[in-house]
C-alpha cells in the first residue's frame, strides 16, 4: 500500500507540474460565450411489481427472516434542468419517489416493518456547475462520476462497482465533489476530490477520497487508469483500477475492466472481460465474464448470509450482500438503442460456481411522444441455497412512463 | 480481333449515349471535394453547430416520430443531442474518431457502442454529423454528366479510413457552384444502400467570405420506399471547447 501511496503522490505531482507548464505555454483565450440555453425534462414512472418468494429457502424459511414484499407500487418523478452557454453548464437533477410495499407477514424480524408500508423520498441525484474552457474542465457539485464500458459490473470504479445497468428502472446518485480535467491531445488527466457521499446508496463512505484518472484515447480505443485514496477517515479506502475498450472493425467492441480495493475490512479484486457485436439492424449481443473475490460484501454475499442465517437474523442494509460467487457469465441481447419506438433487452446471468441462472426480459414501447409502456420479467433457475434461487423464483413489473415535457 | 473492335465501338457508342461528357480540362479532384465538404460542415472549419430536424415517410415510417437535434462538431468529433420528441429528449451520441458513446436519460452511464451504430437509426449519425469526405475517401473523377438539370462532376469515392460511414459513394458535384447535389451510398460490394440529394439555402461566413451551407438533405432508401428529409438550420461557426467531446462531460 505504501507503493500505491508513493505512486499516487508522484502522479499527482507530475500532473500538477504538467499543468503549470501547460498554463505557462498556452494562456487560455476566453471564447465568446453563446447565449445561455435552457433544456429541461420531466419523466414520471408509475409501476407495480409482484414477486414469487421462495418459501423453502434455507436463508429465508417461509420468508420469515427477510419478509420480502409480495408486491410494491412506485411513482417516480425524475426531473432534469440544464442551463448551458457552451462554456458553463448548470445541471439539476431532482427526484421524488413514492413507494408502497405490501409485505407477506404482519410482523417481521427487523424493526419498522408492517404489512403495508409506504414511504416518500426526495433526492437530488445530480446538481453541479461545470466550466469548460479550452482544454480544461472544472466541476463543483454532485456528479455521477462513472466510467467503463461494462454492463454487468464495473470493476474499474471504486464507487459504482454495481452501476445498476442491469436494472432498467434504477438511477444512480452522484458524489459531492470537486473535479478538474485537463486534456492534452490524446491524454486527459482528471483530479477529483470527494467531499461527501451521502447521496450514494452504499454501505461505504467515500468522504475525503481523492481520485486521479488518466485517459488515453486513440482513433479506435480508450485506455483508462484510475487511482483513488481516502485520507483521514476510518474506512481508509485505497483503489487501483483501469479499463480499456477497442472497436474492432465496424461491429465489434472488446473491453476489459479491473480493479483492486483495499480497506481495513479486507481486500477485493475483480476483473471483467467483455465483447459485443452489433448487427446490421443495430441490435447488440454482449457477453461478459467477471472474476473476482472479496473479503467483504461486494463478492462475498453468501458467507454473510450464512452467518446471518445461523444467528437467525435477517439481512440488513448494512450487510451489503453483493455477489456470491467468484465467476460469472452475463449475456445480453438488446434492440437498436437509437430506435425511438421501442426498446427490448434479454439478459442471462449465470453464477459459474453454483451454476444458478437468472434470466430477465425488458420491453418498452412508445405509445405516443409523451407516453410509453414497459414490462420487466425475471425468473431464477436455482436451488434454495444457490445465488439465483434462494430468495425469489420470479418477479414481474408492469409500468408506464410519462414524459411530461 | 474484329469481334473486339466491334465491342469497343459498341462501348464507345453506349458511353456517348449515356450523356457523360469527355473531360477536357484538368480537374483538381481533391480541391473540388474539399470545397464541397465546406458547405456540409467539413473541411477546415474548427467548430460548428447546427440544428437538424428529421421527417420520415414511406412504408414502415408512419410510426417514426419527427425528431429535432442539435449537432456540435469539430474536425474529428461530433456530439448529437436530441431535443424533440419528449420520449427521446436529451439522448446524446458522441463520436470521437471511431470511439462512440450513447447517453439517454434512463441510462446510468454513457454506453460504449460500436462504429456500426453510425449506419443505424432514423437518420444515420454519419448523415446528420459533419461531412469530411476529402479526408475519409479517395476520389476518382469518373466524368462530367447531367445531374439535377445541370452539368456535374461525377466522382467515385472509396473509403480510405475506418472513420468513414460508407465503403463507397457515387458523388455528383455541380460544375458551376462546386456544391454536392447528389450521392449514392454503396456497400463494400457496390450495392446501393441509399441515395441523397442536397440543397444549399443556408449561409455561413468562413474567413470573411460568405459561402452556401446545406439546408436540406433528402435520403431515399435503396430497397424500400422510405424517405427521410433532414432540414438544417441555425448554422453557427463557433469555437467548441474540446472538453465537450469528452465522454465524462456527456451529462
Amino acid at each position: 500500500m505504501t507503493l500505491l501511496r508513493i505512486l499516487f503522490v508522484l502522479l499527482t505531482l507530475g500532473l500538477l507540474s504538467t499543468l503549470s507548464r501547460a498554463t505557462e505555454l498556452h494562456v487560455p483565450v476566453a471564447e465568446p460565450a453563446a447565449a445561455p440555453s435552457l433544456s429541461y425534462s420531466l419523466e414520471n414512472l408509475f409501476y407495480t411489481s409482484g414477486s414469487t418468494v421462495r418459501h423453502d429457502g434455507f436463508y429465508n424459511p417461509d420468508n420469515r427472516l427477510i419478509n420480502y414484499p409480495r408486491q410494491w407500487s412506485v411513482a417516480d418523478m425524475r426531473g432534469k434542468w440544464r442551463v448551458d452557454d457552451g462554456q458553463q453548464a448548470l445541471l439539476l437533477q431532482p427526484r421524488l419517489r413514492w413507494q408502497e410495499r405490501v409485505f407477506e407477514h404482519d410482523t417481521a424480524a427487523y424493526p419498522g416493518s408492517a404489512a403495508n408500508y409506504d414511504a416518500m423520498d426526495i433526492k437530488l441525484d445530480q446538481a453541479f456547475w461545470r466550466w469548460s474552457g479550452g482544454e480544461s474542465t472544472f466541476l463543483l457539485g454532485r456528479e455521477v462520476f462513472t466510467w467503463g464500458p461494462a454492463t454487468f459490473r464495473s470493476p474499474s470504479s471504486p464507487v459504482y462497482f454495481d452501476a445498476g445497468k442491469t436494472d432498467p428502472l434504477s438511477l444512480l446518485s452522484g458524489l459531492d465533489m470537486l473535479r478538474y480535467s485537463y486534456a492534452m491531445d490524446a491524454l486527459t488527466a482528471t483530479l477529483a476530490y470527494v467531499y461527501a457521499s451521502s447521496a450514494v446508496e452504499d454501505t461505504l463512505n467515500y468522504q475525503n477520497m481523492s481520485q486521479l484518472k488518466l485517459d488515453y484515447q486513440t482513433t479506435d480505443s480508450l485506455l483508462s487508469i484510475n487511482l483513488a485514496k481516502q485520507f483521514a477517515t476510518a474506512s481508509n479506502i485505497s483503489f487501483v483500477g483501469g479499463f480499456m475498450q477497442r472497436s474492432v472493425g465496424d461491429a465489434w467492441l472488446v473491453y476489459a475492466e479491473a480493479g483492486r480495493m483495499s480497506r481495513p475490512q479486507g481486500e477485493m479484486s475483480s476483473q471483467l472481460l467483455g465483447l459485443s457485436y452489433t448487427f446490421m439492424g443495430g441490435q447488440v449481443l454482449t457477453a461478459e465474464y467477471l472474476h473476482g473475490h472479496s473479503d467483504w460484501g461486494r463478492m462475498n454475499g453468501r458467507q454473510i448470509l450464512d452467518r446471518r442465517a445461523k444467528a437467525g437474523l435477517a439481512m440488513t442494509a448494512t450487510d451489503d450482500a453483493g455477489l456470491w460467487g467468484r465467476n460469472y457469465l452475463w449475456l445480453g441481447l438488446n434492440s437498436n438503442v437509437q430506435d425511438s419506438n421501442q426498446f427490448w433487452r434479454l439478459e442471462l446471468t449465470r453464477n459459474l460456481d453454483d451454476h444458478s441462472v437468472n434470466i430477465a426480459a425488458y420491453y418498452e414501447k412508445s405509445l405516443n411522444r409523451y407516453l410509453s409502456g414497459f414490462v420487466h420479467a425475471s425468473r431464477s433457475l436455482g436451488g434454495s441455497t444457490q445465488e439465483f434461487g434462494w430468495l425469489l423464483r420470479s418477479s414481474f413489473t408492469l409500468g408506464l412512463k410519462w414524459f411530461v415535457f | 480481333m474484329k469481334k473486339y473492335q466491334m465491342a469497343f465501338c459498341f462501348i464507345l457508342a453506349a458511353y456517348a449515349q449515356s450523356g457523360m461528357a469527355a473531360i477536357s480540362e484538368p480537374i483538381d479532384v481533391a480541391a473540388l471535394l474539399k470545397g464541397s465538404d465546406l458547405a456540409r460542415g467539413g473541411g477546415d472549419i474548427a467548430g460548428l453547430s447546427w440544428e437538424v430536424s428529421t421527417h420520415s415517410t414511406g412504408s414502415g415510417m408512419d410510426k417514426q416520430t419527427d425528431q429535432k437535434m442539435i449537432v456540435k462538431a469539430n474536425q474529428n468529433a461530433s456530439l448529437v443531442e436530441v431535443t424533440y420528441p419528449e420520449n427521446v429528449k436529451a439522448s446524446k451520441m458522441l463520436q470521437v474518431e471511431r470511439n462512440m458513446w450513447l447517453s439517454k436519460p434512463g441510462l446510468k452511464k454513457p454506453v460504449a457502442i460500436s462504429p456500426r451504430q453510425r449506419f443505424t437509426g432514423q437518420a444515420a449519425i454519419g448523415d446528420v454529423a459533419a461531412t469530411n469526405y476529402a479526408k475519409d475517401y479517395a476520389a476518382n473523377l469518373v466524368g462530367i454528366e447531367e445531374c439535377t438539370g445541370k452539368p456535374c462532376y461525377r466522382l467515385d469515392l472509396k473509403s480510405v479510413n475506418a472513420q468513414s460511414t460508407y465503403a463507397r459513394i457515387d458523388y455528383w458535384i455541380a460544375k458551376d457552384t462546386g456544391l454536392a447535389v447528389r450521392a449514392v451510398f454503396l456497400s463494400l460490394g457496390g450495392k446501393p444502400l441509399k441515395s441523397a440529394t442536397f440543397s444549399y439555402q443556408n449561409k455561413i461566413k468562413v474567413d470573411g467570405k460568405v459561402i452556401p451551407f446545406v439546408d436540406e438533405m433528402i435520403i431515399k432508401d435503396a430497397l424500400t420506399d422510405a424517405n427521410t428529409t433532414l432540414v438544417y438550420k441555425n448554422v453557427k461557426i463557433q469555437s467548441i471547447p474540446p472538453a465537450l467531446f469528452n465522454v465524462m462531460n456527456l451529462q
